[in-house]
């Protein structure tokens, strides 16, 4: 009895054990495909939602490089200095299918939406095999849940294409591809020159990743991958400038470092300008967050090459980058993400799926209060088009066309051609306006005159933009308006 | 060791991006520095810090006496002396008129040598960009046809003759006249 009982017992535990097992694996074959469903469905929802937006210029850099397209010469800002032609052939591959300015738009618009995938192939690669689509899901979901990846996707700049040819490149040095890896890095800095400090920070931090043996090669061929692009880059712009495209170059720089580059406002040293633009966007617990999560990347092995990466990117733009522009932090942000989500992973069950679940909630309240979800036009754009509307209307004070602005001066030059277009970077502008009560295009609020109308931001680190008028200039003697001619 | 002070700082300027600039700003010309100080300066009746301001300027303007025959120096300091400053404005506009004359002159003479003339064409739109917004909407269509039409006949020097396309005397005489006409409203 006790024998076949026994033997009963010894027949039924490995039953029970392979029930159990098949049950197990049942069910989370069932949280893949539910995962990957899930993951899938959100991201084509965000898509879908960006895709709604109208494909129209609302920077100048965006015009210049739409300009680019029909016509590209650096010396005539066609589009600016350096020539971003890496950027500029792949806009005008799109252009056969639509307009130049679309084009810019959709270039950035589809980088954009091909980036979740590219930083979750990223993650894939950091954690080796030992990953779960539920983590992809929580990457992708923290992702596309970050307010300042869709401004960035509608703005037609250059920023999100260099971003992921620099995650591929990443991809490629962890897939010791180095050939193509070196191709990718020659293409981002094609398409961004200024993300060079993420190339020097990924000459820093190879050897992280690199056999040592094997470090010369991996640097030669990542090299010849880059020259490869460049070469053909370089022979295209001195095609179309010759050697006036270093003249340029110098008028630019100069520019940069004497003229117009000088317009940090604030007299705070340019990190805690950073600090505050932070808070500002994120909220201090993000920011302790990310430093807390970048300092464990460090120490552990797995994930110090991005995060060294990270790190050297993050030390630049606190150094060197305007903290008015919120999308120069984004290569640290997104980047972050997929080393966040690595390191969420490596926790027990439940910690990992709570923390996720607080990250995922805290984006998602964020998204919902920093964006606006009217299907709107950048402000710029929206300025354009209330003037348009009402240059139409029998008002007295549409007979002085006189515009003056600091935002998006040639678009608006090209879109309002019958009106006179003053650039206030010129203090002589203000007077002009001043004289003929003209029109005042604002990114701040200003006391001492009328307002007009508001152009809301649609996104974070898109400005809202101010319309005033100047009132009529006052005599000293009556008292009265003086009616300038 | 210069050249790569050069190449650092045009890394630098790579990244340097602001929000409220103007990239076609024409970056140190002592003649658009000039103008803004002086028109500041005769607007605020400050006509010492006026004529300060023109003595920076007087250099280039007195080129123009000594190279073209065009006096604009004795206009000037006439409306400084009246203490006027929208004549003030108006002798600016018509040495801006004669800068780009200049420069255009320059670009049609050395109309072979693609590196220089380019240079003088771009240079010139420069300045017509500070007169364009004064101007009504035909005039700026005419002005701006013009150094279109200059900025082509310049050509394209091409990379080892691929992408050439040759100079075109003819068209870079026709446009500097169509801008030139376009800016007669400033004399």
């Amino acid at each position: 009895m006790t024998a076949s009982t026994s033997g009963l017992f010894s027949e039924r535990v490995p039953e029970q054990i392979s029930q159990r097992n098949s049950k197990t694996s049942e069910l989370s074959s069932v949280l893949t495909v539910l995962a990957v469903a899930l993951t899938f469905l959100i991201w084509t929802i965000w898509s879908y939602w960006l895709f709604q937006y109208p494909m129209k210029i609302g920077h100048d850099d965006a015009l210049f490089f739409a300009r680019g397209i029909e016509h590209f010469s650096v010396v005539e800002i066609s589009p600016h200095f350096p020539g971003y032609p890496g950027f500029i052939a792949l806009a005008s591959v799109l252009s056969i299918f639509t307009t130049p300015e679309s084009a810019v738009v959709l270039t950035s618009l589809i980088s954009a939406v091909i980036l979740p995938w590219l930083l979750a192939l990223l993650f894939m690669e950091l954690s080796g095999k030992d990953y779960t689509p539920v983590a992809v899901l929580f990457l992708i979901s923290f992702i596309i849940l970050q307010p300042l990846l869709a401004g960035m996707a509608l703005s037609g700049l250059t920023d999100l294409t260099g971003l992921a040819f620099f995650i591929a490149s990443l991809i490629g040095c962890y897939k010791k591809r180095n050939l193509l890896a070196g191709l990718m890095l020659g293409m981002m800095l094609a398409c961004r020159p200024s993300f060079f400090p993420l190339a020097i920070g990924l000459l820093i931090a190879l050897p992280l990743i690199t056999d040592r043996q094997h470090l010369l090669t991996t640097y030669g061929k990542g090299l010849l991958g880059v020259i490869l692009v460049a070469v053909p880059c370089l022979l295209f712009v001195l095609a179309k400038d010759g050697f006036a495209y270093f003249e340029e170059g110098l008028r630019f720089t100069q520019g940069h470092f004497q003229i117009w580059g000088n317009t940090v406002s604030s007299s705070l040293p340019n990190w805690q300008q950073w600090l505050n633009t932070l808070v500002t966007a994120f909220s201090w617990p993000f920011i302790a967050v990310t430093l807390l999560s970048l300092t464990v990347g460090l120490i552990q092995c797995s994930s110090r090459f991005i995060t060294l990466i990270i790190v050297v990117y993050l030390g630049w733009i606190l150094l060197a980058q305007n903290p008015d522009n919120l999308r120069h932090f984004a290569p640290v942000l997104l980047l972050w993400l997929s080393v966040l989500t690595f390191q969420l992973q490596q926790l027990i069950v439940i910690f990992k799926t709570i923390l996720s679940l607080v990250i995922a909630t805290v984006y998602l309240s964020l998204f919902t209060s920093q964006i606006s979800f009217a299907v709107l036009d950048a402000p710029a754009q929206q300025a354009t088009d209330w003037f348009k509307e009402h240059s139409q209307s029998p008002e007295k004070d549409f007979n002085r066309r006189v515009l003056g602005t600091n935002y998006a001066v040639s678009t608006l030059r090209e879109e309002l051609p019958d009106w006179q277009i003053y650039d206030m970077y010129y203090p002589s502008s203000e007077l002009v306006l001043r004289q003929q009560q003209g029109y005042r295009l604002s990114g701040t609020k200003q006391t001492d005159l009328q307002l007009i109308a508001e152009f809301p931001g649609r996104f974070t680190g898109e400005k809202k933009l101010y319309l005033y008028q100047y009132a009529k200039p006052v005599s000293r003697m009556t008292g009265r308006s003086i009616d300038t001619p | 060791m210069r050249k790569i002070y050069l190449i650092a700082a045009m890394l630098l300027s790579l990244s340097l991006n602001t929000q409220a600039y103007t990239y076609s700003a024409a970056g140190k010309e002592p003649l658009i520095d000039g103008r803004e100080a002086l028109i500041q300066a005769a607007n605020s009746n400050d006509f010492v810090a006026a004529s300060k301001a023109y003595q920076k300027v007087e250099e280039e303007v007195l080129y123009f006496k000594q190279e073209y025959g065009i006096d604009l120096d004795t206009p000037m300091r006439n409306a400084l002396k009246a203490k006027d400053a929208s004549k003030v404005t108006k002798v600016l506009n018509k040495i801006y008129v004669a800068e780009i004359n200049r420069r255009l002159t320059g670009a049609e003479k050395n109309i072979n040598d693609y590196q220089v003339a380019k240079v003088l064409v771009v240079k010139s739109k420069l300045f017509l960009d500070l007169l364009t917004p004064q101007m009504s909407a035909e005039q700026r269509e005419q002005a701006n046809e013009g150094i279109q039409g200059a900025l082509k006949a310049v050509g394209n020097p091409g990379v080892f003759g691929v992408g050439a396309a040759p100079a075109d005397p003819d068209t870079m005489k026709q446009s500097h006249t169509k801008l030139m006409q376009a800016l007669k409203i400033f004399q």
